[in-house]
């Protein structure tokens, strides 16, 4: 399905005059002189990589290198479809950001490896945090993060109380546990983008000035209510579990900065009701579910929630923004088999989970990487699952191409909001079936001036933590000398990235 | 300690080498642990009152969605907005240790609790005990203290009143549907109805208030916050004595509200109360459809209701009655008779294919692949539910996927020469792969076969072994008779419902609870619910003292 977002984008009400919205700024905005703050996205995509030509040296050769064709799938700057299925005026690839972007190859995430256990499991635990996870009790294999995620520190540091949400998480269908507050604690993530709009920008949405003033002065009277009840409670009850009201008090202090907090920037365009429509992902080997709301298609939904992003970004609503694609089962995918994928009779020695689970992590991803060596597959699965692979990889590629298309297209002070942020694409796993290794990140933007860009850097078989502490330097945070297990940290911040 | 109950009652099973976990989780040596044994403890310590620690605990997102619905009559899906619990390791939803409010949960009850107190306090007239056109400080004060009372579930003191006053007498220019609002949303906000605290003064095993006593009742009971009548009995001492909460506990059974808690209970402890992400090869299931997964998971839910609730039915009636009722696709894929219609109609499960919930649809089709039954997960289940044994997670090198069915080849057999090859699988799966080998006679989709769609022959044969009923059994239905026999599986079901009750396992200070409600064999479920509500450790709780 296809909808022309446009449509939206351009519907009378849906966007606030400016004049408006300078009456609200409030001091949301950093001060004459300090220039534009700097901003953090992280992109986390499943299921691995299937194009090893990223990684062939030869092409290295003569100081320049080569984007494989998964880097150069047009995507249509207005609506985020990709361009082969719309009349795009516009159109843009990842390819186009070569030089605002450092790809880094060949990490490993040390700590998973060290760790061992299900691996899908252990690359949302660690992929931001870069330390062993903790048992989460018996009768499961699956185990809980062993402490916060970079984006946490991040947004700690460089959140101002005047900006209304220390981070936005998002997320294009199921939402995925890879961002952490603490120990065993993963944030919540929205999945609706007109949720996401409504929370970002409803506040002001078809209300006067008069009456956000009056909304704040109720709301805080409720904040301050229940902050003395939480005082009031909290000497009545055992000191074992006033680490809760303590939490919540905390929580009470977001609402309040929220809740008070305003809307600015040069190129801030909040977004209205979007008005997407819910559409059941429905082909012949998915059943959608009772109890289960219909997805959106993420066709629809992928460039939306980017746009939410990028605005809530533009108008300083936060300064970190994360948004994960789909549990590792991908179920969304299997689209992009068109009903080529045979439901039985497509069995054979190397596949031997085709057709079984309904899921793209089974009956395609194994089914391509049976035995963890892309080389052993044989010709006509690298010919047709290689295929289904790749059309889902160019898919992935052109979203995170048409997030930075957006982020580039806002304009702040001399550059854009592209040069001020950190976007980190990054992916559950390396080039091979569950592996830690080999693994494939994409830093794109400025960082307002503290990143290098235009580079491709192999860093076989380094502690993945080096990236990590990359990005703390990158925002500055210099008191922080490893991030996560310390031992996977020594090399230090990566010195070819920093500018 | 997650195991205390078994090292206080009995470790049994011992199964080294094989057995030890990657995460290092397990007691060393025990692949399986359980609850159940006959030994008992020494009684002399269970005279005095006893009880465990009550950690605090938080409305869930189901909660606090009912509670809304009972004290305001807003429709409860206000709450779908709220993030989705995680359900912890032993399948529920409710534990202590999930209590922790996230900044989204926190920004969406706020939000929710905003457009309840508008929409409760555009009508004034039936909310405000004096004529809204002229309002004093006292009609105030005595709203507050009433709506309070509901929303906080025991009469407010001095300095809440006062909180709330505050949040009512806010210097905004506002009307006074207005200031009610506000206090209705700090209610909604406040700690003290968001969580359950339970007066923490005093050293020692404590008597929970009348009011404590409420609330604990009616969460169990019904998932949701007492009504009037149970908060005058708190008020009226009616609930110090355990006679006066079987009587109350007996009333909320008996209330159509009792659906929300316990069959909410059983789909947990079931594991089918999230049903998402199923699917189906539909060239193999042709009849497998949204509308057929709806009807599958709706048959359990009746089915659970009508025997515990309306038949005071006990898990041995939910382990072997054949009395359920379908609708038209579930006859059709059951092969009864239907009258035609849209109705669920009564009927009887084909005598010798099918009894109780085992081998009702909902749990077959929850534990199943695209094509080939989960065949493994249904046996971990019958360990770890129904035995309440523990098993260590499963190497992470293993191979979990389904098999490969060479023609004429079952898949048990593909199962088993999977086993073969995987040393280290073999010992734990001793414990559990027979209980799925048994379920073999149910497809993908919990329909009826005696052979694999290739025409090799079913074998549901097996062995239960690391239980008291140990020995062999010829099928599903022998296997069941077995386990209905079994005081471990009797034993097992109150240990579930003291999870599900209390928020947590049991620890050894409950030792003396668990006693009580392990002493009788397949009591009916309601009575179970009874004991648990009349126990010792419900009534009291244990303070631990203040260390700092």
């Amino acid at each position: 399905m296809t909808i022309d977002r446009r449509r939206f984008l351009q519907g009378a009400g849906a966007l606030l005059s400016l004049p408006f919205l300078e009456s609200l700024a409030g001091n949301a905005q950093a001060g004459p002189g300090d220039g534009p703050p700097k901003r953090l996205v992280i992109f986390y995509a499943p299921q691995g990589h299937p194009y090893p030509a990223i990684r062939d040296p030869t092409t290295l050769a003569g100081g320049g290198y080569q984007l494989n064709d998964v880097f150069q799938q047009p995507v249509d700057t207005l609506t985020g479809q990709l361009a082969t299925n719309v009349q795009s005026p516009s159109p843009t690839t990842l390819a186009d950001f070569k030089e605002q972007m450092t790809i880094i190859t060949g990490m490993s995430v040390a700590s998973a490896n060290a760790q061992g256990g299900n691996a899908h499991n252990l690359a949302a635990g660690h992929s931001l945090v870069g330390q062993a996870m903790q048992p989460m009790g018996p009768n499961e294999n699956h185990t809980l993060s062993g402490g916060a995620s970079i984006d946490d520190l991040i947004s700690n540091r460089i959140t101002p109380p005047s900006v209304a949400f220390q981070a936005l998480h998002a997320s294009v269908l199921e939402p995925w546990e890879i961002c952490f507050t603490g120990p065993g604690e993963p944030v919540s993530r929205i999945s609706e983008p007109d949720q996401l709009a409504q929370w970002l920008f409803g506040d002001f949405i078809n209300r006067d000035v008069a009456a956000i003033a009056k909304r704040r002065a109720r709301r805080q009277s409720v904040v301050d209510a229940t902050k003395d009840n939480i005082a009031w409670l909290r000497g009545r009850i055992s000191a074992s579990d006033r680490h809760r009201l303590d939490a919540y008090l905390e929580r009470m202090q977001g609402i309040e900065q929220r809740i008070n907090a305003g809307i600015a920037g040069e190129s801030c365009t909040p977004l209205g009701p979007l008005g997407l429509e819910r559409s059941p992902l429905r082909d012949q080997s998915l059943v959608e579910v009772p109890d289960f709301d219909p997805w959106y298609d993420p066709d629809v939904s992928s460039p939306a929630i980017i746009d939410c992003m990028v605005e809530a970004l533009a108008c300083d609503r936060t300064r970190v923004a994360t948004v994960t694609y789909s549990d590792y089962h991908a179920y969304f995918w299997m689209r992009y088999l068109n009903g080529e994928l045979p439901a039985t009779g497509y069995a054979g020695p190397n596949y031997p989970n085709a057709g079984q689970s309904g899921n793209w992590h089974n009956d395609v991803v194994h089914a391509f990487w049976p035995q963890s060596d892309p080389d052993s597959v044989p010709a006509y699965e690298q010919q047709v699952l290689g295929d289904f692979l790749q059309r889902a990889a160019r898919w992935e590629m052109a979203q995170f191409a048409y997030l930075l298309s957006k982020l580039a297209s806002k304009q702040e002070g001399s550059g854009s909001l592209l040069d001020n942020t950190v976007v980190l694409y990054l992916n559950e796993f390396g080039g091979q079936t569950h592996s830690h290794d080999d693994m494939m990140y994409i830093v794109a933007g400025g960082g307002g001036g503290s990143l290098q860009q235009g580079q491709w850097l192999r860093l076989d078989g380094e502690p993945h933590n080096r990236l990590l502490m990359t990005l703390l330097r990158a925002f500055d945070i210099d008191d922080v000398s490893t991030f996560g297990d310390p031992q996977w940290c020594s090399g230090g911040p990566i010195s070819q990235m920093l500018a | 300690m997650l195991f205390a109950l078994v090292s206080v009652r009995r470790v049994q099973n011992v199964r080294l080498a094989s057995c030890l976990s990657l995460l290092g989780l397990m007691l060393a040596g025990a692949c399986v642990g359980d609850i159940g044994g006959d030994e008992p403890t020494d009684t002399a310590m269970c005279t005095s009152p006893s009880a465990g620690p009550a950690p605090l605990r938080r409305l869930t997102k189901t909660e606090y969605g009912f509670s809304i619905e009972d004290l305001f009559g807003y429709p409860a899906t206000v709450a779908d907005a709220l993030p989705d619990e995680q359900f912890g390791n032993d399948g529920f939803d409710n534990y202590a240790q999930n209590a922790n409010i996230g900044q989204l949960r926190a920004d969406m009850m706020f939000e929710a609790a905003e457009t309840v107190a508008d929409a409760t306090a555009q009508d004034l007239t039936g909310l405000l005990p004096c004529d809204p056109t002229a309002v004093d400080a006292a009609c105030i004060d005595d709203f507050i203290r009433t709506v309070g009372r509901r929303s906080y579930r025991r009469p407010l003191e001095e300095a809440e009143l006062t909180i709330l006053r505050e949040a009512y007498d806010t210097d905004a220019d506002l009307v006074l549907a207005e200031r009610v609002a506000n206090v209705l949303q700090a209610l909604l906000m406040a700690p003290q109805f968001v969580f359950r605290p339970e007066n923490d003064s005093g050293a020692g095993v404590v008597q929970l208030t009348g009011f404590e006593l409420a609330t604990r009742l009616s969460y169990l009971l019904w998932a949701s916050t007492p009504d009037e009548v149970l908060l005058a009995a708190a008020e009226h001492g009616e609930l110090d004595d355990s006679a006066g909460v079987e009587a109350h506990a007996r009333r909320l059974l008996a209330d159509p509200k009792a659906r929300r808690g316990v069959v909410r209970f059983m789909l947990q402890w079931l594991d089918i109360a999230e049903y998402g992400n199923i699917n189906r090869d539909t060239t193999l299931y042709p009849e497998f459809s949204t509308e057929l997964l709806a009807s599958i998971r709706e048959q359990t839910t009746r089915f659970i209701e009508r025997t515990v609730l309306q038949q005071d039915g006990s898990l041995i009636d939910l382990l072997t009655s054949r009395e359920v009722q379908v609708d038209e696709p579930l006859a059709s894929l059951y092969g009864l008779p239907y009258p035609g219609g849209e109705q669920w109609v009564d009927a009887t499960l084909p005598e010798g294919e099918r009894k109780g919930m085992l081998t009702l649809a909902a749990w077959l089709t929850k534990f199943g692949f695209s094509k080939l039954p989960a065949t493994f997960r249904r046996g971990k289940w019958v360990r770890v539910r129904l035995l309440c044994g523990d098993l260590s997670p499963p190497d992470p090198d293993a191979d979990l996927s389904p098999v490969e069915l060479e023609p004429g080849m079952t898949n048990r057999q593909a199962l088993e020469a999977r086993l073969e090859q995987s040393q280290s699988c073999q010992g734990c799966h001793s414990d559990f792969s027979d209980f799925g080998y048994a379920f073999e006679s149910f497809d993908s989709i919990g329909q009826h076969r005696t052979s694999e769609t290739n025409g090799a022959p079913i074998d549901a044969s097996g062995s239960v072994q690391s239980s008291d009923v140990d020995g062999p059994f010829s099928s599903w239905s022998d296997l069941i008779d077995k386990l209905a026999t079994s005081q471990q599986v009797s034993d097992c079901m109150a240990e579930q419902a003291f999870r599900y009750g209390f928020g947590r396992r049991p620890a050894s200070d409950d030792q003396c609870t668990v006693d009580e409600l392990t002493d009788a064999s397949f009591p009916s479920i309601r009575d179970l619910l009874v004991d648990i509500a009349t126990s010792d450790g419900f009534r009291f709780k244990l303070n631990v003292q203040e260390g700092s």
